[in-house]
């Protein structure tokens, strides 16, 4: 009885609240923030908040085109790739699902499946998705979008993941659920301290950690195809990049992905450096943090060009990650001794 | 691998039709090949056949940004053949508009290359402030783009008092906001990045390919039709003319952030110097005879050439917009740059492209300098057997 | 860095938007805007001056039967003023109206029809009556200075120019003629 129980709340979880539909609603309204907000620093109005669905629903709404020399399977399965990975992620997040605090955190029945490393995967499903699209389009601005998204991949993903082996190494843990229950016990990693760390060592210990932070954000800004790394969409170079031959259903589907990964990555970074929360609110509240200093970033500031991107993962994103991973375990070992 | 990226004849980036093939290796450009002709409007040939007065509005409509200096240029020039001088009160009006005009097309011109750089933010303050300038445009002469201001022997339209305080109580809000965009642009270390270094023109180049205007004065070129020949006013006013000389895109953008200086302060002297008197002077007749006139649009020299032949209807009007000058020395510029910067350095020009459709361009590629004979193109073209 | 970009945003933010849902709040024109022409039918005097002068050629004259249908269309309308500037009975004046999209294509048109006098002698049409009345009433002193009888005038003007030229010898109208003449 019990596991039938399981199942079926597994399905709630996975389908409504707080995956699917919910952390849906939930991106539709970052993305929109992110819009409104840019809009109004931009002093224009901006849309109304029921844009991003708008959007959607005319997409679905509307004719799919497939162009005759784009590759067809791959056409079609592109959107569908990107889809699968952000849906999963979100699954294999542990997003607190009570409304009050409590004491011990509910998160996801599915969590427990999988570890770190197979979320950094599926998150770059989304892109592999991009990359997809934009080749299996036969159009030279699908082509350029595409390398340049591999390119943007290629030169954030390093930082990304050694902002996450900094985060892994504190935590002692593998597992994003654990962390979760770690940080709701001892406060969320970016301030909390070890046993025997003395005041000096603690703030240094936090400049560290401050240091795997920023490069994440960074990393996540190129995720999400954000100023000054909207390179792969650039559109006044090659129009809508990789998505540029996608029309109707297979671009709506598209959008529902982009929707989603304005809740899973800020979810993502919060899980991973602010988390703890045993109620949603505080969760989506610090959510809503993240993506304000995404958005905010993205509204003032251009866009570089791709070798420029490149060389400012390289030398900055890295550099500011390494160091953070580097003292972070030289803190670690002079109290633990490890 | 060479692959071939085509920019246009419909593009995000283009606001018109024009044709930029670029061959690449990578994301570097390592030919370009330039294409005009997707937008003639036979505007030369419908002048033939409207009367001098009619043709006002239709030159009017060559440019849809440099409006001001099309009629300008047209109405000196029939002047010149009907041997009339305007009063001197329309002379200042004119610099007026003109200068309005400029910093509106300047305003314009830096909101897209923050646009294209994808900096929308400035975009969008930019054009918020340039907001102020169409407003005055539309009060002073009674439409946002085309002005229909001058008119053979003068303006149209004269100003109040009224106006007069409202436009000097604008350029201040314009210069104040304008001040703030400029420390904006200088202080980012991305736009920098972005623009610095970027689309070099050499001064060489730059004679060789004859550009004008601000992309000129970006190459160490001084040359301002303005200064150079000055007409309407412009003799009697207090400005600088505005040179650099690397020939980049930050170049270009700082020519054009001066020279916004240089025409508010223009737009205040020429209100203060503003003489009493009429507005027109009357033109009855057109003799035969031919002229030549030209004036300095915010994208450079302009010319036009008019041929009377004692009837109201001209027989030949030419116009040589300055974009025609600038748009073959985007090549140079090109070559060796990536594709990004491809939109940015083509735009640098400040390509008016409708403007220029009135003649085909014959580019020959750099190595391959052939040129095609008539038996050729006909068997090209399918019209003959070889 | 950016600290000017960062100021200017944090201002626009707490500032109201500077656009404005325009279909949906109106956005007036400016006092002297040049929008749509608008004809005064009580005015027109029928006279073609801005058929004449248009320079999109907008404005159309057609004569048909007695009347005069002086037709402005909309679609063609550059708003350059010309009509407004030439027009002696000041019928023609530009709104400020610039919405004028409309789904029928009859909407972008404006007639106005004047009666056109016919000869007394032949019948024909050949002028607007406005435009003859206007014109009468501008001789009008001058008669009076030459001690002319106005309706004697008139009966000379009311004859068209084809059949003047016939009856060139009609005594009193030749002498009218040559008495103006001086």
């Amino acid at each position: 009885m019990t596991d039938v129980m399981e199942v079926i709340l597994a399905i709630i979880y996975a389908a409504l609240y707080p995956g699917g539909l919910f952390a849906f609603f939930m991106g539709a309204m970052f993305l929109w923030s992110y819009r409104k907000l840019r809009a109004r620093m931009q002093s224009r109005v901006g849309p109304p908040w029921y844009q991003v669905f708008a959007d959607i629903v005319k997409l679905f709404n509307k004719e799919t085109i497939i162009p005759k020399v784009a590759h067809r399977t791959l056409f079609v399965l592109a959107p569908i790739i990107a889809l699968t990975g952000c849906v999963t992620a979100l699954w294999l997040l542990p997003i607190p699902a009570h409304v009050l605090p409590t004491a011990e955190p509910l998160v996801s029945p599915l969590a427990f499946w999988a570890d770190i490393i197979v979320i950094l995967y599926l998150l770059a499903l989304i892109e592999v998705g991009e990359i997809v699209a934009g080749a299996s389009s036969a159009s030279p601005y699908g082509a350029v979008g595409a390398s340049r998204r591999v390119n943007l991949l290629l030169s954030s993903e390093l930082p990304f993941a050694v902002s996450i082996v900094g985060v892994v190494i504190f935590m002692k843990t593998l597992s994003v659920n654990e962390m979760m229950v770690k940080q709701a016990k001892e406060g969320p990693f970016l301030i909390t301290s070890v046993e025997g760390l003395d005041p000096m060592l603690y703030v240094l210990s936090v400049v560290f950690r401050i240091c795997l932070f920023i490069s994440f954000l960074l990393c996540v800004l190129a995720k999400m195809g954000k100023r000054p790394f909207d390179i792969p969409e650039a559109e006044c170079e090659i129009l809508a990049g990789p998505l540029t031959e996608y029309s109707g259903k297979l671009l709506g589907l598209f959008e529902v992905t982009n929707a989603l990964k304005w809740f899973v990555l800020p979810a993502f970074t919060v899980i991973l450096f602010i988390g703890g929360d045993t109620s949603i609110i505080t969760f989506l509240i610090k959510c809503f943090v993240i993506v304000l200093i995404l958005a905010y970033i993205d509204i003032i500031n251009p866009r570089y060009r791709i070798d420029q991107a490149y060389k400012f993962f390289m030398k900055v994103a890295l550099l500011l990650s390494l160091v953070g991973l580097v003292g972070e375990m030289l803190v670690l070992y002079a109290v633990v001794g490890v | 691998m060479a692959a071939t990226i085509p920019i246009g004849p419909y593009h995000v980036a283009l606001k018109e039709p024009i044709f930029l093939k670029l061959e690449v290796e990578g994301e570097r450009i390592k030919d370009a090949d330039i294409k005009l002709g997707y937008h003639h409007r036979g505007i030369e040939y419908l002048a033939m056949r409207r009367t001098y007065w009619q043709n006002i509005f239709l030159f009017e409509r060559v440019c849809g940004i440099c409006s001001d200096a099309h009629t300008t240029c047209y109405c000196q020039t029939v002047e010149d053949v009907a041997g009339v001088t305007p009063p001197e009160r329309a002379l200042f009006l004119r610099v007026l508009v003109a200068e309005l005009e400029r910093i509106h097309s300047h305003l314009l011109w830096l909101g897209v290359a923050m646009h294209i750089i994808g900096f929308d933010t400035l975009f969008m303050q930019i054009w918020r402030d340039r907001e102020y300038v169409q407003d005055l445009l539309e009060i002073i002469t009674g439409n946002r783009v085309n002005y229909a201001y001058n008119t053979i022997g003068g303006v149209r339209r004269d100003v109040d008092e009224k106006t007069i305080r409202l436009v000097k109580k604008y350029m201040d809000t314009i210069k104040n906001a304008f001040d703030k965009t400029v420390e904006a642009i200088l202080q980012d270390p991305v736009i920098e990045a972005r623009v610095k270094g970027v689309g070099v023109l050499t001064h060489e180049e730059a004679k060789r390919y004859g550009v004008v205007g601000p992309t000129a004065r970006a190459s160490r070129i001084a040359s301002d039709i303005r200064k150079d020949d000055p007409y309407a006013a412009y003799d009697r006013l207090d400005w600088e003319m505005i040179v650099f000389d690397e020939g980049d895109v930050l170049a270009k953008t700082l020519v054009r952030v001066y020279e916004v200086y240089e025409s508010i302060k223009m737009v205040n002297e020429s209100l203060e110097k503003l003489p009493p008197g009429p507005i027109v002077t009357e033109v009855s007749r057109f003799p035969p005879g031919e002229a030549f006139g030209r004036v300095e649009a915010p994208r450079g020299e302009l010319v036009y050439y008019i041929k009377s032949n004692g009837t109201n209807v001209p027989e030949r009007v030419k116009v040589r917009t300055p974009s025609f000058m600038n748009i073959a020395s985007v090549k140079p510029m090109l070559l060796e740059e990536t594709i990004a910067d491809a939109p940015l350095i083509f735009a640098s020009v400040d390509p008016c492209v409708a403007c220029t459709e009135r003649v085909i361009i014959v580019d020959s590629r750099t190595n391959e300098k052939k040129i095609m004979t008539f038996n050729e193109f006909m068997i090209r073209y399918g019209r003959k057997r070889k | 860095m950016k600290e000017r970009t960062i100021i200017e945003t944090i201002k626009a933010l707490f500032k109201r938007p500077f656009t404005i849902k325009y279909p949906y709040e109106p956005s007036p024109a400016p006092e002297g805007f040049r929008g749509k022409p608008e004809v005064d039918p009580e005015k027109c005097i029928g006279c073609g001056a801005c058929a004449r002068v248009c320079s999109a050629e907008g404005i159309t004259i057609e004569d048909k039967g007695a009347e005069r249908t002086i037709s402005y269309f909309y679609g063609k309308c550059t708003f350059c003023a010309r009509c407004e500037e030439v027009c002696p009975a000041e019928a023609v004046k530009l709104s400020r109206e610039f919405e004028l999209s409309d789904y029928d294509k009859s909407a972008f048109y404006v007639k106005v029809t004047v009666p056109l006098l016919t000869c007394r002698i032949c019948g024909a049409p050949f002028v607007p009556k406005p435009q003859l009345e206007m014109g009468l009433e501008k001789v009008a002193d001058l008669l009076k200075k030459y001690n002319i009888d106005i309706e004697k005038f008139r009966q000379i003007v009311e004859v068209c120019p084809n059949c003047r030229r016939k009856i060139e010898n009609i005594e009193a109208g030749r002498k009218i003629l040559m008495v103006m003449m001086k």
